[in-house]
This record gives structure tokens, sequence and C-alpha cells, in this order.
């Protein structure tokens, strides 16, 4: 006779239970600040966010501040969406005192932003308690999340499975292998009875923190939450690409092959596998399979064709040049028409000052990609190099313009809602400025204040830039303006001063908040 | 200062804001409240008459006389621009003397 199973069923419990139980409404997003809607949209009020990630997305946000994959969870809390919040970190965030550092620097840090009286905080070895907003925040391991006996609003980020610490003002650690798999991350927020009737999961693969090639985790997150227990060929085959990339990671390239193949015929729809496949095809010296694969993957999902296809972008950022170079080049063996890839390129030309060479990437990347206003303004400065002023001013126009219209600079911050226009364009207000200078370079006088105006009301302002105003002002002859602008550089200088003593200052009150942080990791 | 548009209310750009043009379109920034718009090459020869204070009619004429466009719908659209621009802050109106 067979043995009676006995199905666990959530009869009376608070909500379906994480790993076990079927959650009805699992939402995949992109960007992390893409949750923040769909809890608003699903009327969601006063409950409590398991928040599973190695950022914490906290920041404060003020009223009319655009909201972020930096900041919702504060919006979430000031429209009492939210009322407590824990915030599950990678394991080894706690295991020493070096690495519990970074996380209290990152609370201290988020504590101090927020308006009204700073609760005590208690600092433990296993995890942080305080409030925000007069609203319960808890850092916490997996293992040390309480039992919590209602249906929670559950929150993953994909980069947890693969960062193994939290990392505060250093580039975040990427091992070979995630640390933990989609698998052993639902049985272990089972094991702890975490119950929720909604959960978001962000691929976060915009902005670098989730490699490309995991982001199908958030896909095998989704199954899996969905339909636990379930055996089909979807989970079979995120089976095969585990098998896969651990034999990749072992060196084991042709069992790699082999597994990624049965992975594919499992999973036919999905662009991972033949991603997957591209990469150890390259890595292989097969570059024309490669260049297939990649090809296809494209064709399946066209996301894969984002500006995080590689670690260039990142690897330049961190000054690690060669990285760059090599990561551009591999990108362009698989994909030719790649615009991001040509934009590295161009970079790092500019940065040898081969200015015709990066000149003719940028333009190819323009040609590939007309949207890209990171190469009109790296155009522009090209152009400025080579003495060419007029065609500079026009590929600065043409990067507001596209900023204007919405497109985002590679390093912009990451905000998904279009519910209010914002520019989303670091570089943005500094190029009014080159485009200031250029065009008082030129003699037109009118054009420069302009440009110059722009510039200051949107942030670049200084005491240069008020004292040029009031010069260009002089010239034509707008007595009464080029005092005000003179008033106004004058009223700047002690605040330009007070920066050059900060300069001096701040690295000893740095010294002093190591001392006073690993007192309190001790 | 009027808060309703007419033929004859006379408009002008708001003080609050600063403005450049580029390459045919403009960027404006609202300066009370941080808020950037981007006209287009249309919207971005309205922004340049108002400049000056000038009449709805004003404007319009100078829009049928260099654009092919029928009259009624050019008054249409310039009156939609003309109270977006005064709904964000950045015209002011005045009425006009009656004819």
């Amino acid at each position: 006779m067979g043995q009676l199973e006995t199905a666990p069923v959530a009869i009376n419990g608070p909500g379906p239970r994480v790993g076990r139980d079927a959650i009805a409404r699992v939402f995949l997003v992109e960007n992390h600040d893409e949750a923040y809607p769909l809890w608003r949209a699903s009327g969601a009020k006063h409950k409590i966010l398991i928040h599973v990630d190695a950022h914490h997305d906290i920041w404060w946000a003020k009223p009319k501040a655009p909201i972020t994959i930096a900041n919702f969870i504060s919006r979430a809390l000031q429209e009492e969406i939210v009322r407590e919040v824990y915030w599950v970190v990678p394991d080894q965030t706690w295991k020493s005192a070096k690495n519990r550092r970074h996380v209290i620097r990152h609370f201290q840090k988020i504590a101090r932003q927020y308006p009204g009286r700073r609760s005590r905080a208690q600092i433990e070895k296993k995890g942080i308690s305080a409030t925000l907003l007069g609203r319960p925040l808890h850092i916490c391991a997996l293992d040390s999340l309480p039992l919590i006996e209602e249906s929670v609003l559950l929150d993953i980020d994909v980069d947890f499975l693969l960062l193994p610490r939290v990392t505060y003002g250093v580039n975040d650690p990427h091992p070979v292998l995630p640390w933990c798999w989609p698998e052993e991350l639902l049985a272990r927020l089972n094991t702890r009875g975490v119950c929720a009737d909604l959960a978001t999961i962000a691929y976060s693969v915009e902005g670098g923190y989730t490699p490309l090639k995991w982001k199908y985790l958030g896909d095998e997150l989704a199954l899996r939450l969905g339909k636990p227990g379930a055996t089909g060929l979807n989970l079979q085959g995120m089976a095969r690409m585990r098998e896969a990339a651990q034999a990749d990671g072992r060196g084991e390239l042709a069992v790699a092959e082999e597994k990624y193949q049965q992975a594919r015929a499992l999973l036919p729809g999905s662009a991972a596998p033949v991603w997957h496949l591209a990469k150890l095809y390259s890595a292989m010296d097969r570059q024309p399979e490669a260049q297939r694969m990649y090809q296809q993957a494209l064709t399946l999902d066209p996301s894969y064709r984002t500006a995080y296809n590689s670690t260039g972008a990142w690897s330049h950022w961190n000054k690690e040049f060669s990285a760059a170079e090599r990561e551009h080049r591999r990108i362009l063996e698989l994909d030719p028409l790649d615009a991001c890839a040509h934009l590295g390129l161009a970079w790092l030309e500019m940065r040898e000052k081969k200015w015709s060479d990066a000149e003719a990437l940028l333009r190819r990347a323009l040609e590939l990609d007309g949207g890209l206003l990171d190469a009109y303004r790296a155009l522009g400065d090209v152009l400025v190099w080579q003495g060419r002023g007029e065609e500079a001013i026009g590929a600065y126009e043409e990067s507001l313009k596209l900023a204007l219209g919405g497109h985002k600079a590679l390093n912009g911050p990451i905000v998904s809602s279009t519910e209010h226009a914002h520019i989303v364009d670091p570089g943005h207000w500094r190029t009014y400025l080159q485009l200031a200078r250029l065009y008082e370079r030129k003699g037109a006088a009118a054009e420069a204040i302009s440009r110059y105006r722009m510039s200051a009301a949107g942030g670049c302002e200084g005491v240069f830039l008020r004292f040029r105003l009031a010069r260009l002002y002089l010239k034509q002859r707008e007595g009464s303006q080029a005092a005000r602008e003179t008033w106004q550089a004058l009223k700047l200088l002690p605040v330009a001063l007070g920066n050059g003593g900060r300069k001096i200052f701040d690295p000893v009150r740095q010294l002093f908040q190591h001392a006073y942080e690993a007192w309190l990791s001790r | 200062m009027s808060t309703t548009l007419s033929r004859r209310s006379i408009v002008v750009a708001a003080k609050d804001q600063v403005s450049c043009d580029l390459a045919g379109e403009a960027a404006i920034l609202n300066i009370k409240n941080g808020v950037y718009y981007g006209l287009d090459p249309v919207g971005a020869r309205i922004w340049q008459l108002i400049q000056q204070p000038r009449s709805v009619d004003e404007v319009h004429e100078t829009l049928v006389g260099e654009y092919e466009v029928e009259p009624e719908r050019c008054a249409q659209d310039l009156v939609a621009l003309l109270e977006q621009l005064l709904a964000e802050g950045l015209i002011e109106v005045r009425e006009g003397a009656a004819v």
C-alpha cells in the first residue's frame, strides 16, 4: 500500500507559504523600482516587507523626488504601503567584523538621511534593528528571520543570489557561481515560515548589478514561487543550466556544452541557454558557432541586447581599462553591430587622445544606435579636442535633445517611472556649461548667457560661472544684470572657500568615523 | 494677471524660468519647481515669439504666415500649447485691449 502523502495546505494560515504553496501574484520586473507601483496597484496597506537583496534600496526619498531603484522602499514607507521592513542580506555580510562594517555604514547613512528623531539602533553580530519614520527596520540574514504570522510582501532581487555580502564604498564582488541558488533560497524562506500573497522579483541587469548571464535565475525564482514542487520541463531545463554553469566553473567545458545543449532543448523559448553557449563557444575559440548562438539569443529575447551584456562599461568606470577593452572586443566578435561596445572602445581611444579613431568609433556607434546620448556627448568632447567647435555644439545639443526625449545616460540613476519627466543624465547640466563656453569662444554672448544660466539653474553653480555671466552681461551692456551676477559670485565665494576647507577636514573626520565603526562592529 | 486665454490675451514668457534653443528645439527649466520641458521646432518658434508680450492673435498670424497650416487648426493647437504653458507656470497672461 502506498504511503499517504500529506500535502501541506495553508488552512487558516496567514496565506500561501513560500516554497510550499503556489503564490498567485508573482511579478518579474527589470528594475527594482518597478515593484513599488505593483505594490500600490495591489492595494497593499500596512504590510510587512521582506526585501531579499544585497542592496537596501531605502535611501530617503524626498516627497517630490523621483523614485529610483535606490529609494523606492522609502516611498512605500511614506505612503504606509509598508509598516515594517526586513532587509534580508547575503549570509557572509555577518561573517566577520570587517564584513559587518559595510552593512553598519549603510545603516548609519540611511538613518542620518531620514527626518525626525532618531531612535536608538540595536546593532548586534547577527542583525540591526532600528526605526525609520517610526516604523521598524530589521537587517538580518535569512536564518535570523523571525516567524511572521501574517502574509508579507516578498521582494527578491536576483543579485542577492550572486553577491555573497553587502558592500559599502567598494565594488560588489561577483564570484564565478551564485552563492545561493533559487531552490535553496526558497527552501530557506520556507523553513522560516514566510507566507506571501504577492511576490516581486527584480532582474537588475540594467546598472550591472546582476550579470546578464544570471538573469534567468529570476525566471527560475518566478517558476518555483508560482508552482512549488513542480517538475516540468522548464525546471528540468533550469537544473541543466545550473549543472552546466557548475561544470563551466570547474573548467569542464565539454560537459558544460552538453548540459547547455540539453537545457536548450528543454527551454526552447529561452535566450539563456543559447546565450551561455555563445559565451562558451567564444571561450573555446569556436567563433562561427558563438556568433550564431549569440544572434539566436538576441532574436529570442531582444532585452539581451543591452549595454550590460558585458562588464565592459563597469570596468571602464572602475578604471580597469584593459579588462574593459577585452570585454568590448569580445562582444564585437559575437555581435559586430553592438553600438555600446563601439562606444566603449571610443572611450578608450579618447583616453589615449587618439581623436580621429575615437571619432570614427563614435560615429559608427551612432549609426547603429542613434539614441546613445553618451556617444553624442563623447563626440562633442572629441570634436572640441580637434578644434571643431561648431560641430561639437551640434553633437552636444543632440545629446541634450535625447535626454529631453527620455533617453538615459549609461551611468545615470535608474528611474522606471514615467509618471513625471525626469532627466536621467548626470552630465546634462555640465553639457550646457560646455556649450556656453563654446558659444562664448565664438563671441555669441546671448547664446552663451542662456546656456550658462541653464547650467546654473540645473545645479552647476559656481563662482567662476557667475563671474563669466557678469562679464558677458557687461559685453552686452547690461550693467544691472552684470552687477547682479557679480553679487551672486561674491555670495558663493564663502561656500567655495568652505569646500576647500572641507577637503582638509574630511580625511580627519573619516579617520574618526572608521575608528568608531570598528568599535561598533567588534 | 489673467488665468484664462482668449484671442486678445497678451502672453509673455514668465520670469521664473530659463530657456535656450537646442538646434531648432527649445529647452525650458522652471526655476520655481525645477521641472524641465522640451518644445519641438514649432513650439520653440512660439516660445521665441512670446519672449516679448504679444497677443495670441499676433502669434497666430505669424505662425500662419510661416507654416503651411489651416488657420483654424493653427489656432486650436496654439491655444492648447499656451494653456499647457500657463498651467505649468511658464507664461503670464494679461487681458488685451477690447477691439
